[in-house]
């Protein structure tokens, strides 16, 4: 067991992190955190400047933008966009999930089409699985396409889909063909949102970001819009679900949210209180461990293996450990925890306000706490049958 | 970043594949168990202590302690912890590395060849194990020590304590005729003693540190200590896991396996990833100490979290496992009072959190 990164990458991460202390991106942070209410980011010139020194996608084959490097400095450079308080959802879900699938699946025409403007910076997916009856049970989708000619026609509503307001594309999971076996007979498609069929409606959140209502009205798509087989698209969508669950992001946004409470109990001395200690140490020795859990999948993913089950478990434990400490984070800093950025009397504070409104969708999303429990269960206990 | 086992970690865990296995199993869980009541009247049965001194001999020449790792340790230690196997093991291993830190190759090479150490260092039954009794040196060492493990086997009893000229750390012969103990009766029913060492020649005795450099030698001790134990008690809460696993897949009601609800099956669910968690914590600690680096807080965490850990399954593998898991003749219940000592043995966890919060702490102060 080897716990710490190489030299030349910790030479990535301080480059990083460099990059990440220059004006011009804290001036983008800044502008974020002072967005004024129901106003979210999407493409942010930080992805643009990233994606100039190949860094958003550092991890694709230099032919698509990136540098050929692995997950490992991928996940450098999420954990430092995380710590530098930049957002990272966008480049997440367009580089880490649509990027990925694309990779895996994508003819090489769509990746020559896709994967540049991507790693550029300059434009971005969203995905579009989840819809009005349908959540953790994806294979029940009803969204469908209609045989059309050498195409098919696009009917359906997908709900709950994060950023679809800025996107260019969507990855969109459909069904093309109904089947006995209810796996069977699923397609993806890279839809075009832009286009004259697809309405996008706001759905009004607890948290910073949005769900996204799309209403997609018979929008006409050909071969060259389906990524992978035809029919084929739930092995893509279960090839390419555990790797959003590392658990990485989100052990980072813990370690972040529990840096700000260390640092502001610091200054107001509850840090030297024994009866707020014992929780603060549990939190760190969790947090600690979830920063583990999570880079070990990385370092198996870098290494060919990806286990689902152990994914599983670093997701559930680094989301639940997030809601942890953001409950922490107002206990241990009463009601001035609770006032959000936009209060005249905001100090930074409004960033535990905000993790608290952001905590329950990431036990949600991506799969929830309860599917994680039950991917442990049954393939990793034997449970459950 | 590589999260794997080494090769030398795999290559220490499989030495220990069959003594630590499923025939051994049963045997090794169940040695030194009494009957309730019983710990500080019975004499030792004479077959079991042969038993335990075989097992005891097997393991050191197996190379239990002989030129490990802390990495590779823990993982020996997680097998010890899961087979719930009582010995002198931790006390003997901290007093070989205080051993070498004195320049006692000879004494240190005797201990790695099966010559097992009991530490005593608690005055009173509720001490903590940072803050050594007292020790009088006045016409020979006389000192009361409590929870002292396995004092009736031992060949050195390793006496840490505080004298008027400072604090101590001394090697006494097991066999002295100046030291005599009583059995503790405790709720894991293990094999541990009150020894009074009353008026021990110094001669008789080896000073292996004294002053600062004592309490210092001592401090770090503990350290590795606890990475140890850690290890121990994260192989004890997996063993309790996989018992419970095993058995509500083949229990059925209701017409089917009570694993197959949802209920149960999470529970063991969340069990498992705080195994996991707890493991990761403590190899982490092992490597910061196989590196030299301070690893002081991440010793203090991983031993916290484990012991935590260890009490939520011994607490969860009898509730999982329903009536028939407080039977005596089940491990649900062992595993469920052997984690209620070993949760405190090295330090309560409250304990080590307060001691972590201080270097937490200083940590926060200096960035
Ligand atoms: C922040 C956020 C971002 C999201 N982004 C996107 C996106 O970009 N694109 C997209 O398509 N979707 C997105 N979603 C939707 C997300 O995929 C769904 O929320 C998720 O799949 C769960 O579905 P659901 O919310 O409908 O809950 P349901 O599936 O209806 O579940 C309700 C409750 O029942 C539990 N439950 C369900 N099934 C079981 C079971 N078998 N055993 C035990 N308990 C069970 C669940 O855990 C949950 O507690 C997002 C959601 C959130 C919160």
């Amino acid at each position: 067991m080897r716990f710490n990164f190489t030299e030349e990458q910790e030479e990535f991460r301080r480059q990083v992190r460099e990059f990440l202390a220059e004006d011009r991106v804290r001036k983008v942070a800044d502008a974020v955190r002072h967005l004024p209410p129901r106003e979210e980011p999407g493409l942010l010139d930080v992805y643009r400047w990233l994606g100039e020194k190949r860094w958003l996608a550092v991890n694709w084959p230099p032919e698509y933008g990136g540098l050929g490097g692995t997950i490992v400095e991928k996940s450098i450079l999420t954990e430092e966009l995380i710590r530098a308080k930049v957002p990272d959802l966008v480049h997440i879900v367009s580089i880490d999930i649509v990027g990925l699938v694309l990779l895996l699946v994508g003819t090489e025409q769509q990746k020559r089409t896709y994967l540049p403007a991507l790693a550029a910076g300059e434009q971005n997916w969203s995905v579009l699985y989840s819809e009005p009856g349908v959540g953790s049970d994806l294979a029940a989708l009803r969204t469908r396409a209609e045989p059309d000619g050498d195409g098919w026609r696009l009917y359906g509503r997908k709900i709950y889909s994060l950023k679809s307001q800025f996107a260019d594309f969507a990855l969109c999971a459909a069904r093309t063909t109904d089947s006995a076996v209810r796996f069977h007979g699923i397609t993806l498609f890279v839809v075009p949102m832009r286009s004259p069929g697809v309405q996008i409606q706001p759905i009004w959140n607890m948290s910073d970001e949005q769900f996204c209502d799309v209403t997609l009205d018979g929008i006409r798509l050909t071969r060259e819009h389906v990524i992978g087989e035809v029919d084929g698209g739930w092995q893509v969508i279960n090839e390419v679900l555990p790797v959003e669950r590392t658990g990485l992001e989100f052990q980072a946004k813990a370690r972040r949210l529990l840096d700000e409470v260390l640092q502001r109990a610091a200054r107001d001395g509850t840090l030297d209180d024994p009866a707020y200690q014992q929780r603060l140490v549990e939190l760190h020795a969790a947090a600690t461990a979830a920063h583990l859990m999570a880079w070990q999948v990385i370092s198996d993913l870098r290494d060919g293996r990806l286990d689902g089950v152990t994914t599983a478990r670093s997701k559930l434990y680094a989301t639940e450990l997030f809601k942890q400490i953001s409950e922490f984070a107002l206990e241990i800093g009463g009601l001035d925890a609770t006032l959000s950025g936009w209060d005249a009397a905001d100090n930074g504070g409004g960033r535990r306000e905000a993790a608290h409104r952001e905590g329950p969708g990431i036990t949600l999303s991506a799969g929830t706490s309860e599917i994680m429990r039950y991917l442990i269960a049954s393939t990793g206990l034997q449970l459950l049958s | 970043m590589n999260l794997t086992l080494s090769a030398g970690q795999r290559a220490a865990a499989a030495r220990f594949d069959e003594l630590f296995g499923e025939d051994m199993r049963d045997d090794l869980r169940r040695m030194g168990n009494r009957e309730l009541g019983a710990g500080a009247i019975a004499p030792l049965d004479e077959d079991e202590t042969d038993v335990r001194q075989a097992v005891w001999q097997t393991f050191c020449e197996l190379g239990g302690l002989r030129g490990l790792t802390v990495a590779e340790q823990v993982v020996v230690a997680e097998k010890v912890g899961a087979a719930l196997y009582q010995s002198p093991w931790a006390d003997t291993a901290v007093a070989i590395e205080l051993a070498a830190a004195a320049g006692h190759d000879d004494l240190g090479a005797r201990m790695t060849d099966g010559e097992a150490v009991a530490v005593a260092v608690r005055e009173r039954t509720g001490d903590e194990p940072d803050r050594p009794g007292r020790l009088d040196l006045d016409g020979g060492v006389h000192a009361v020590r409590q929870f002292v493990a396995f004092a009736a086997d031992v060949s050195w009893f390793l006496l840490a304590g505080v004298a008027a000229a400072g604090p101590r750390l001394l090697l006494v012969p097991g066999d002295h005729p100046g030291v005599t103990w009583r059995r503790h009766d405790d709720i894991g029913r293990g094999d541990f003693y009150e020894v009074t060492f009353r008026g021990v020649p110094v001669a008789d005795v080896v000073e292996l540190a004294a002053g600062a450099p004592a309490a210092d030698a001592w401090a770090a001790a503990l350290v590795t200590a606890r990475i140890r134990h850690a290890a121990q008690l994260v192989g004890a809460a997996q063993a309790a896991l996989d018992e419970t696993v095993a058995y509500t897949r083949e229990r059925r009601q209701f017409g089917q396996p009570v694993g197959s609800f949802q209920g149960p099956a999470f529970r063991m669910a969340d069990l498992s990833t705080r195994v996991h968690a707890a493991r990761l914590l403590t190899c982490y600690a092992a490597w910061l100490a196989d590196e030299g680096d301070d690893a002081r807080l991440a010793a203090y965490e991983a031993l916290a979290t484990a012991a935590d850990l260890v009490r939520s399954a011994g607490t969860e593998a009898v509730q999982l496992h329903g009536a028939v898991g407080m039977t005596e003749e089940h491990d649900a219940q062992l595993f469920y009072r052997r984690a209620a000592v070993d949760a405190l043995l090295w330090g309560r966890p409250t304990e080590l959190r307060r001691a972590a919060a201080a270097l937490l702490t200083e940590a926060v102060r200096r960035r």
